[in-house]
């Protein structure tokens, strides 16, 4: 028998909708939030176009350079090429997940991004480090005759960076994304 | 749909849905619900050329927020958790009839805690229950079936009572 106090079903509806969470004036509220999109969009924009304008102040420099018969420039201009190019045929026809999906769909699709990040980080190594990290050595040796003591030096900081950029997205970025994976998958237990 | 069209489609849908955005990013992040919400208005935004009508308005925006909200926890679920032994606040009492608006304020508070409490997939169905939505609108929006949505219901209807009049008793 169910206790007389106990709260009906159409109580706790009534309890939850009539909860404040401290949200204030809610009209002010929609619009910060409509100013916040519009930052939001702007912010996007200005950081695209930064990563867009300094890949291409990167190649044509080292495209004039090796035009004018420069060496390393052309290992350059081939190595930004070819990561360029990678990341273009890996992104090709990636969307984020769409929200407006059902839930099912979205944590499928959620799930699917994780684990191609995932990938994609754990060889960043070969696609991303070692393509930039050959003209940086093959430059670095050409200073030998100029100053061994000073290409050492440069090339020992430089592997050290290379293998700490190599550590943070294939351990740590990488651990955090297992993370997520498996935080996920643990939300939804049963689903039927 | 053009720029000024959106951006007023945009501010409608979000005077409109705002309390109850507010209750959902509430029952998901209780230390981020400020940021969870930012999060759900911006994806509210970017998928608003995207909605065509195929479902009600309603239905759309809830997914849309649900959706993100599950972003939201699974990039930082350090936010989302709820401070150790942290009292949920208890609303001040009316002065018309204090002890009867002290009880109901009470069991508003015991409410959201509880709701808090569920596992997050019983959770995102009792948000969705008890801010009205039908068992049809529910499926439409987590992809659950509606069966499998009227057992979980049942289960966790039943929790709810118990713990909102256990805490009642309790004080």
């Amino acid at each position: 028998m169910s206790d007389p106090l106990e709260p009906r079903d159409e109580d706790l509806v009534a309890y939850w909708q009539q909860a404040t969470t401290d949200a204030g004036d809610p009209e002010r509220q929609a619009r910060r939030l409509a100013a916040g999109v519009t930052r939001f969009d702007r912010r996007i924009l200005r950081r695209n176009a930064l990563e867009y304008a300094a890949c291409i102040a990167l190649l044509a420099w080292s495209g004039h350079k090796a035009i004018q018969g420069d060496r390393h420039a052309v290992v350059l201009f081939a190595a930004v090429s070819f990561v360029m190019a990678f990341m273009w045929w890996v992104h090709r026809g990636i969307d984020a997940p769409d929200p407006s999906a059902d839930g099912r769909a979205y944590r499928d699709a959620l799930l699917h991004r994780i684990d191609r990040q995932i990938r994609l980080l754990s060889r960043v190594r070969y696609w991303y480090l070692l393509p930039l990290y050959v003209p940086v050595v093959w430059t670095a040796i050409g200073w030998w005759h100029e100053s061994p003591a000073a290409t050492i030096v440069g090339l020992v900081v430089t592997t050290l960076a290379f293998a700490a950029l190599a550590w943070l997205n294939e351990v740590v970025a990488v651990g955090r994304l297992r993370q997520a994976k498996a935080d996920l998958e643990a939300m939804f237990r049963d689903e039927s | 749909m053009g720029a000024a069209e959106r951006r007023e489609a945009y501010e409608t849908l979000l005077a409109q849905y705002l309390p109850a955005l507010r209750r959902l990013a509430w029952s998901y992040a209780y230390e981020g619900c400020d940021d969870l919400l930012q999060d759900i208005a911006l994806a509210i935004w970017s998928a608003l050329p995207r909605f065509r009508g195929d479902s009600s308005e309603r239905t759309w925006v809830y997914r849309v927020a649900h959706n993100t909200a599950i972003s939201f926890v699974t990039r930082d679920r350090r936010r989302t958790a709820r401070e150790a032994g942290g009292d949920p606040e208890v609303e001040p009492a009316s002065p018309f009839n204090p002890e009867y608006e002290a009880i109901e304020a009470q069991r508003r508070e015991s409410l959201r805690a509880a709701v808090q409490e569920l596992p997050l997939d019983d959770r995102q169905i009792v948000v969705l229950y008890l801010e009205g939505l039908s068992a049809g609108e529910i499926e439409a929006i987590t992809g659950v079936s509606a069966g499998a949505v009227a057992t979980r219901l049942t289960r966790a209807r039943r929790r709810l009572r118990a713990t909102v009049l256990g805490t009642e008793r309790q004080s």
